[in-house]
């Protein structure tokens, strides 16, 4: 009985503990607008809409992890385009965040070659970017919501 | 070294296969408490690693998490379900069956109850799975990864308890397991 006990207790503190970490994680999180960017640099910051960015088809292929090629053929708009409009040139790279907090980081030399880093729009809402000629495509980030530029 | 004899050997492979695929039979349920924590994952994890917890538990055998661990990454590798790790996924199947050998043997002359065992090997397995895969993938930081090391803890928790239940399940059937010579039900939670 005593043991039960501690093992609820245990497991009260564990529920407790992700309950505080889940709170501070929610609110403390950067969360732009439904359908917006949230792009910053140097401590300044600024949201932009998706749908203000013009739209251009984009087609390439990408190699997932699995060695398979798989054909992108959406609408899109390069990242240096939108860093461009929100007037934040990037110095050394991009850091693209998703709405899971998974992230992936773009060098300034790759943001400046030519149709190689877009953000695409995915078939529901938001967008993914899609970086060419990676031998794997683990830094296509989906439901991309936050762009630190350094 | 004992011979793993055939039940035991298709036992293991059952726990193999349904740890390797209850991972997706589950991801929708398990991506719907994810998405609303915005963290990239967790839970489907520390359920497929109930089943290497249990095999490691009726089994009873030094290394047996480990190996299972190996075969799945052989079998994701070999039928592509390798995720965002690529190459780099056997290290996160086998990390987790690593734990779990080593807190088998660790907690093997502790007055804990088997139930008990299964929580703490499922908990500290998950976030075993979880720091890997934080590593070599997601590189979370602070409080997101303070709420996924959390979660992964919490739901390897409770997959432990399933576990446990259904080691209890098992006991009738293995009665006398993987060739130890000890009955099961003598031992078991």
């Amino acid at each position: 009985m005593k043991k039960n006990r501690v093992g609820l207790l245990a497991g009260a503190v564990l529920v407790l503990v992700t309950v505080v970490a889940a709170a501070i994680h929610l609110t403390g999180r950067i969360s732009p607008a439904e359908g917006a960017l949230y792009i910053e640099k140097d401590g300044r910051s600024t949201e932009l809409a998706i749908s203000d960015m013009a739209l251009e088809p984009v087609r390439g292929t990408v190699v997932n992890g699995k060695g398979e090629t798989r054909s992108i053929d959406g609408r899109g708009f390069p990242l240096a385009a939108l860093l461009e409009r929100v007037e934040m040139q990037a110095d050394r790279q991009v850091t693209v965040t998703a709405d899971d907090e998974y992230s992936a980081v773009v060098t300034a030399e790759e943001l400046a070659a030519p149709d190689k880093v877009y953000l695409i729009a995915q078939e529901e809402d938001g967008v993914q970017l899609v970086v060419f000629g990676d031998a794997n495509s683990k830094r296509n980030v989906s439901n991309v919501v936050r762009v630190t530029v350094e | 070294m004992k011979r793993y004899d055939l039940r035991t050997l298709i036992f293991l492979a059952l726990c193999c296969d349904l740890g390797l695929f209850s991972k997706r039979l589950i991801s929708p349920a398990a991506n719907l408490v994810t998405d609303a924590l915005h963290i990239p994952g967790g839970v489907g994890t520390s359920f497929s690693l109930m089943f290497l917890v249990i095999a490691a538990v009726v089994i009873r055998k030094r290394g047996c998490a480990a190996v299972m661990g190996a075969v799945q990454s052989v079998i994701a590798l070999s039928l592509g379900m390798v995720g965002s790790m690529g190459a780099l996924s056997a290290i996160g199947y086998i990390m987790p069956g690593v734990m779990i050998d080593f807190l088998m043997l660790a907690l093997k002359h502790t007055p804990l109850p088997m139930k008990e065992r299964m929580v703490c090997m499922n908990a500290a397995a998950a976030v075993c799975a979880s720091l890997t895969a934080n590593v070599i993938v997601f590189r979370l930081g602070g409080a997101a990864l303070l709420l996924y090391l959390c979660v992964s803890a919490t739901t390897g928790t409770l997959c432990g308890c399933l576990g446990a239940r259904i080691v209890q399940k098992l006991t009738p059937v293995f009665g006398n397991t993987g060739g130890c010579g000890t009955k099961w039900k003598e031992r078991a939670v």
